[in-house]
């Protein structure tokens, strides 16, 4: 039922635009060009989520690990109040103050709103153009100075009634990440800016799996009863 | 042939008159109600047996939890976004037309979110008041703020899109339900399931019609007013490779009663114009093939409204029945026809009266073999036997009265009286038949070809059939329409909405909610259990969302409060940050709890989303609640595992007011029903088919060379059924009884046929071969063009049918006349050399003279005379009324009349001489005699009851006679023939004082015997029993030596003591004991006779015979004693004629010339 209800509010919030494909700018192609070479990156970020039902946005900071293909880490908050993980086709939300794992597989007839959750920590770690014109329109591609902004609208259309448009915010001289910020259907954004990047830093394999405590209760929301 | 002469022992031809045209209009009435009130059923459920939890619980579902209004739209497309697109679409046009109530493309709470707070606000207000409660510690006003800064703090690190999403918009967290609730109905919060695949490439639109659909065509209107939006938003803009599939109510009812046109149309035309064709090559003739159509479909349309008239709806199945009538119905015309061409002199009330009973027994054992499959378990086939049944006596009665007048309309002058013409060949087997020549042709090669292709026949069912029967289909499949677009798309729901298994439906009624609920309780512990066993894969019901009156009642004050504190959470709210519109959740949570607290008896949610997802389990009925779960069986690959586990389950379960349903289990249970009721079908039919073969032949070996015909047959139809792939489902077995009942026909007809025709297997084919050709073609094309019926179990039992019954009529036309020979041959070889040394066959057909092909008529009584029945006779005289037995027993001799024709023969055969051989008089009094017989047996019984039977007795005549003759002490002998009521004569010489001796033959059995002794010494009346033994008589001679009154049968004497004399110009035995008895005792001989005349029975006596005594020496002259005595009682007999009670023939063949003495045992005892 608790999914039901989510689905409730978010699913009222459609919006529907027309895409065009367009050509990459050099700039544009440099950068996702360069996205190749990413075998691992970290930095730190803040998270700012400006919510229509908040009068103030939300700001909250944290730390954000990257293995190619397909691996990350993010912890949001200091101490970590919750740590997203993936690992291969299964997406785990840890709540460390709660003591509560929760396991969201990404494959198979549950996994819809979870991969559109994916989509959201994704954004910005694109693998090569194919892959982003696989899983993205680009509606518009800024270069100005030393930024490039590419602004995306996601082909699935269950994502894009969640949220319909993307912002990558890159720097042109070093092909690196700066922000992304991500637009739901209602208005509300969520915006991550990105600094001490570092690439390709070597990191520990169980950063990505880590033990699960004793205490801790691991649950799957997604498992039939 | 002869015409306008007769011949002794050839019955001449009466005619069956048409009773009146205008009783025709009797039937107007019936039809045109019928017509009023036919109706055409496409409900499915409609054809299956009641008293079946398998089938209410269906019902049921059909009844309260399908939506009858409700069209599913299936969309199949190339991705998610085009498919989600069209679905939008489709429900944008539909929603701007005025017929659509409503469309549902995805959850009703997704495009309206803001009706979810109600069924929040229910499922808190349904739980325990300790989990309510805990809701007030949440929202108690010192705890607002720390609430609202969690959710704050949760919306900042929440990753979860859908988590932000809901907390923004409730900040209080009532959107958080409790485990109980949250964990029990995932099935309504994933996003767009029970709308989309999981790809998003296949989708389902609900579209409800704004008013009911009640009749079929409006179905079809809606359907194609959803079809036509459906390929609008296909179409425009062009999207290749979109689906669209159309399901629910709607769409089955359309397509069903589509179906049903279709069937009519195709399998009504085929065979129609099959049998079109089929006459046009045996007959070429426009105007009886025409006038034959019109016919058909005169019985056609008025089955139909007679069917109407009795059930009021005709069911998908029963409109099968159409084309099987076709088949039949055209037998009787074909048959006519034939008749009539094959003899072109006799007139078409002869016509019928030779055809007629075989028409009439033909149709009983059509009928029977039809009305036999409301015994099957199936209402549906029983609709459709009742039809057939009824359209065939319709269509026997029609084509025996109508199809020939029109035809041959110089030939529709009853017979007239005095010698008529006859018929040698067809019709009745007459004496004359028996003498009949023909030639003798049995080719060799013929006889050769017929057992080498039995003997394959045999040898490749044999191979074919040991290894493996046709299997048997235990499923409801057969119930479904065959290529059904929406069965396909409901199919595909399940398909791509990932139900693996069929899921099993479980309804739990009661008489209120608190009831459903404790049952829902009780269920969910034994579904647990049932699942931990593997009995079931898993199980859903509704108890999260079950209304709990207890708990709502005890949470009324507390939801009361939380409602009334709706301006203050949403004061805190805002000054903690949140817009106005983060509270629009919250706001309509309190309304709806302030709503139920002011509810008295159960809450229900009422908004439209809430409507719909309860309306999904739960209904209700002023009497009654009901709530719908699912049970998911485990797979298994043996049906018999999966039946012995949900068994166990069923019988887990508590047994009132739950129903566990499916169409997995309806199949079973079925089966096991019509399994169960099989022998009521069969057994009747067996029985029926016994007795025709019994009542047709009177002989072993062809009773068993039928038997031959239905065994090979059904041989054949089983390897046919093997190869082809055909299974034995709940439909098609019911054409076994159809096959028995009509393929016995087949070669009863051929049987009789070869016995006409003396074994002539030209004849016989030409005769009734041909025309068996003609009637099995039509009635195979009948049956086989239910092949293309939209229903499978029609198209099933259509095809079995018409292969079972061409099998029978290809073996009895084209293998059964050379086994007929072969077997009949040797066994009247073997008849005619004793000893078994069988010499060469001689005489008609290369059989031995003598050797009768043509059934004898009886020469013994019927074997109904026999003491069970007599005694059953005296019981019910005892009994009943008098009046009541009369009627009773005239009634019983109308049946016996026209059941036995034999019989029926013989008594008309006897009448001819005394009414100079007029067939139309023999006829009319034979008809008379058999009444009279009838009340003449009541009377006997009342008699032989020891009733009073004083009234019965009317004037006498001649007593003088019999008091002179008592005077002279000399022995009296009365002599009657069997003529009025000879019996009555003992107590009416009681009545003045005179004991009666009366000489009898022995009765059939000794104790039938003793029985009629013991009744007529209840009179004082000894009878004397004298058998076959001559030496008996030397007693009766003492007796009347003795000056005693004996009474004495003249005619119909046994063998013994026959003697040959005339009478009516013609041969006939009479008794030559009571000259014998004459010149032993020397007594005095007075004719009686006892005629019924108005009711009561006039005894006269006539003078007495005078003879010398001496001169009785002489054999020559006891003949003329015996003579002047038989002739003494000729011009009464002529008066009396229907009461010369003669059942088996009194004239000897060839009895036109006097013939030689018989007697001679009887003489030479008394010598």
């Amino acid at each position: 039922m608790k999914e039901y209800l989510w689905s409730t509010a978010i699913g009222a919030l459609g919006l529907c635009v027309t895409a065009q494909a367009q050509e990459l700018k050099p700039q544009v192609a440099a950068w996702l060009a360069a996205q190749t070479n990413i075998q691992s990156w970290s930095a730190d970020f803040t998270q700012t989520r400006s919510l229509k039902s908040l009068s103030q946005p939300l700001t909250a900071t944290g730390h954000v690990w990257f293995q190619a293909p397909n691996r990350f880490r993010w912890e949001l908050g200091h101490p970590a109040q919750t740590i997203a993980l993936r690992a291969g086709d299964a997406l785990e939300i840890v709540y460390p103050r709660l003591k509560r794992v929760e396991k969201y597989p990404l494959t198979g007839q549950q996994a819809g709103p979870w991969r559109d959750a994916l989509a959201l920590l994704e954004a910005g770690f694109p693998r090569s153009a194919a892959e982003l014109e696989a899983q993205y329109d680009i509606l518009s591609q800024t270069v100005q100075d030393d930024s490039g902004q590419l602004v995306l609208q996601p082909k699935s259309a269950a994502a894009r009634r969640m949220m319909p448009q993307i912002m990558i915010d890159f720097d042109t001289r070093n092909d690196a990440l700066r922000a992304t910020e991500l637009q739901f259907a209602d208005g509300s954004r969520m915006r991550n800016d990105f600094k001490n990047p570092v690439l390709n830093p070597p990191i520990p394999p169980d950063l990505f799996a880590p033990p699960v405590p004793g205490d801790y209760k691991v649950v799957e929301p997604m498992k039939k009863q | 042939m002869v015409e306008g002469a007769h011949r002794p022992g050839h019955v001449p031809l009466p005619g069956l008159k048409h009773p009146g045209r205008w009783l025709w209009l009797f039937l107007i009435v019936p039809v045109a109600l019928g017509l009023a009130r036919l109706h055409f059923d496409v409900e499915v459920f409609d054809l299956l047996p009641t008293n079946l939890e398998a089938v209410e619980g269906l019902k049921l579902y059909q009844q309260y939890f399908a939506n009858a209004r409700e069209l599913i739209v299936t969309i199949t497309g190339r991705d998610a976004e085009q498919t989600e697109a069209v679905a939008r679409k489709l429900a944008d046009e539909l929603r701007a037309n005025s017929q659509v109530a409503s469309v549902l493309w995805e959850p009703p709470w997704l495009e309206h979110p803001e009706q979810a707070a109600e069924l929040m606000a229910y499922l808190w207000f349904n739980q325990p008041p300790a989990v309510f409660g805990e809701l007030t510690n949440r929202l108690a006003p010192d705890k607002l703020t720390d609430t609202l800064a969690a959710t704050r703090d949760e919306l900042a690190t929440s990753m979860s899109p859908q988590q932000i999403a809901l907390l923004s918009y409730d900040p209080y967290g009532l959107a958080r339900l409790p485990e109980s609730v949250a964990g029990a109905a995932p099935a309504f919060g994933q996003g767009q399931e029970g709308f989309s695949s999981a790809d998003g490439k296949f989708r389902l639109v609900f579209v409800q019609a704004r008013h009911e659909l009640r009749t079929y065509r409006e179905c079809q209107e809606f359907l194609t007013l959803v079809k036509g939006a459906g390929a609008r938003a296909v179409a425009a803009p062009a999207l290749p490779g979109v689906r669209l599939g159309f399901t629910g109510r709607p769409a089955f009812v359309a397509e069903v009663s589509a179906g049903m046109e279709h069937d009519i149309t195709t399998s009504v035309g085929g065979t129609a114009g099959i049998i079109a064709i089929l006459f046009w090559l045996a007959h070429r003739r426009v105007k009886p093939m025409l006038w034959l159509l019109t016919l058909l479909a005169c019985i056609l349309f008025c089955t139909l409204s007679l069917g109407g008239l009795i059930y009021g709806k005709i069911n998908v199945v029963s409109m099968g029945f159409a084309a099987i009538l076709l088949g039949l119905a055209v037998d009787y015309a074909v048959v006519h026809y034939q008749e009539a061409l094959a003899h072109p002199h006799l007139t078409i009330p002869q016509i019928r009266h030779v055809i007629a009973p075989s028409i009439f027994w033909a149709a009983v054992t059509t009928i029977s073999a039809f009305l036999v499959l409301n015994f099957g378990g199936l209402p549906g086939l029983g609709q459709l036997g009742t039809l057939v049944g009824l359209g065939v006596a319709l269509a026997a009665t029609i084509m025996i009265f109508e199809f020939l007048p029109p035809l041959f309309p110089g030939r529709n002058q009853p017979p007239s009286s005095g010698p008529a013409a006859s018929l040698e060949t067809g019709g009745e087997p007459t004496p004359l038949a028996l003498v009949a020549q023909a030639p003798a042709r049995a080719p060799r090669v013929r006889t050769v070809a017929a057992f080498a292709v039995t003997t394959v026949v045999i040898l490749t069912t044999a191979g074919i059939l040991a290894l493996g029967f046709p299997r048997i289909d235990t499923t409801a499949n057969a119930l479904r329409p065959r290529n059904s677009p929406a069965y396909a798309a409901m199919d595909r729901i399940q398909a791509e909405l990932s139900q693996q298994h069929e899921p099993l439906w479980l309804l739990i009624g009661g008489a209120n909610v608190e009831q459903v609920g404790q049952r829902l309780n009780q269920i969910a512990s034994v579904l647990s259990t049932a699942k931990s066993n593997h009995w079931i894969e898993g199980f859903t019901l509704p108890t999260p969302l079950w209304p709990d009156p207890q708990f709502q009642a005890e949470n009324r004050s507390i939801a009361l409060r939380l409602a009334n504190e709706g301006p203050l959470l949403r004061q805190v709210a805002l000054t903690n940050g949140f817009a106005p519109s983060a509270l629009a959740l919250t706001e309509r949570v309190l309304e709806s709890w302030r709503a139920a607290a002011q509810t008295t008896g159960v809450f229900w949610p009422t908004n439209p989303m809430s409507q719909w997802i309860f309306s999904k389990f739960a209904a209700r009925t002023p009497t009654n609640d009901l709530g719908f779960g699912v049970v998911t069986p485990v797979s298994t690959n043996t049906a018999a595992v999966s039946h012995t586990r949900l068994a166990a389950l069923q019988a887990e379960l508590p047994r009132n007011d739950v129903w566990l349903s499916g169409w997995e289990l309806l199949g079973s249970a079925i089966f096991s029903r019509v399994e169960s009721n099989f022998w009521k079908v069969l057994a009747p039919m067996v029985f029926l088919v016994m007795l025709s073969l019994y009542l047709a032949f009177r002989r072993a070996p062809e009773i068993l060379l039928s038997l031959a015909v239905l065994l090979l047959s059904g041989a054949c139809l089983l390897t046919t059924m093997r190869l082809v792939g055909w299974s034995w489902n709940l439909l098609d077995l019911m054409a076994i009884p159809l096959v028995l009942g009509t393929g016995v026909d087949y070669s009863i007809f051929m049987q009789l046929a070869l016995r006409r025709h003396h074994g002539d297997l030209d004849l016989a084919y030409q005769s009734v071969g041909r025309a068996l050709l003609l009637c099995g073609g039509t009635a195979i094309a009948g049956f086989g063009s239910l092949a293309w019926s939209s229903n499978a179990g029609m198209a099933s039992l259509g095809q079995v049918c018409a292969v079972g019954i061409g099998s029978n009529m290809l073996i009895a036309i084209f293998l059964l006349p050379v086994w007929w020979r072969a077997v009949l041959v040797r066994a009247a070889s073997h008849h005619s050399s004793p000893g078994g040394n069988a010499g060469p066959p001689t005489g008609p057909g290369n059989l031995p003279n003598g050797f009768a092909l043509t059934e004898a008529p009886p020469t013994t009584p019927s074997s109904l005379y026999r003491s069970e029945f007599w005694r059953m006779g005296l019981c019910v005289v005892r009994t009943l009324p008098a009046w009541l037995c009369g009627a009773l027993s005239r009634a019983a001799a109308r049946v016996y009349w026209a059941l036995a024709p034999h019989r029926r023969t013989v008594v008309i055969n006897n009448l001819l001489p005394p009414l100079s051989d007029d067939a139309a008089a023999a006829h009319k009094k034979a008809r008379s005699l058999f009444q009279q017989f009838a009340l003449k047996l009541v009377d006997l019984w009342r008699y032989e009851a020891g009733l009073n039977i004083d009234d019965l007795f009317g004037p006498t005549s001649g007593w003088e006679y019999f008091l002179a003759a008592q005077a002279q002490k000399r022995g009296i002998l009365l002599v009657t023939p069997h003529l009025g009521n000879w019996e009555f004569g003992g107590p009416l010489l009681r009545q003045r004082g005179v004991r009666l001796q009366v000489l009898t033959l022995a009765e059939p059995g000794a104790d039938f015997t003793r029985l009629r002794q013991g009744s007529r010494a209840r009179w004082d009346i000894e009878t004397l029993v004298i058998g076959d033994d001559p030496f008996a008589f030397l007693d009766v001679i003492r007796r009347l030596e003795d000056g005693a009154t004996v009474a004495l049968l003249l005619d119909r004497p046994p063998a013994p003591s026959a003697v040959t004399v005339q009478l009516f110009g013609r041969r006939f035995a009479a008794s030559v004991a009571v000259a014998e008895l004459a010149r032993a005792s020397g007594c005095i001989l007075l004719p009686v006779y006892l005629p019924r005349v108005n009711g009561r029975y006039e005894a006269h006596i006539l003078p007495p015979v005078p003879y010398e005594r001496a001169t009785l020496r002489d054999r020559a002259a006891r003949k003329q004693l015996t003579q002047t005595l038989i002739s003494a009682f000729e011009p009464l007999i002529r008066q009396y004629a229907d009461q010369w009670y003669h059942f088996i023939p009194v004239w000897p063949p060839d009895s036109g010339t006097p013939g030689t003495t018989n007697g001679g045992q009887l003489e030479e005892a008394l010598s």
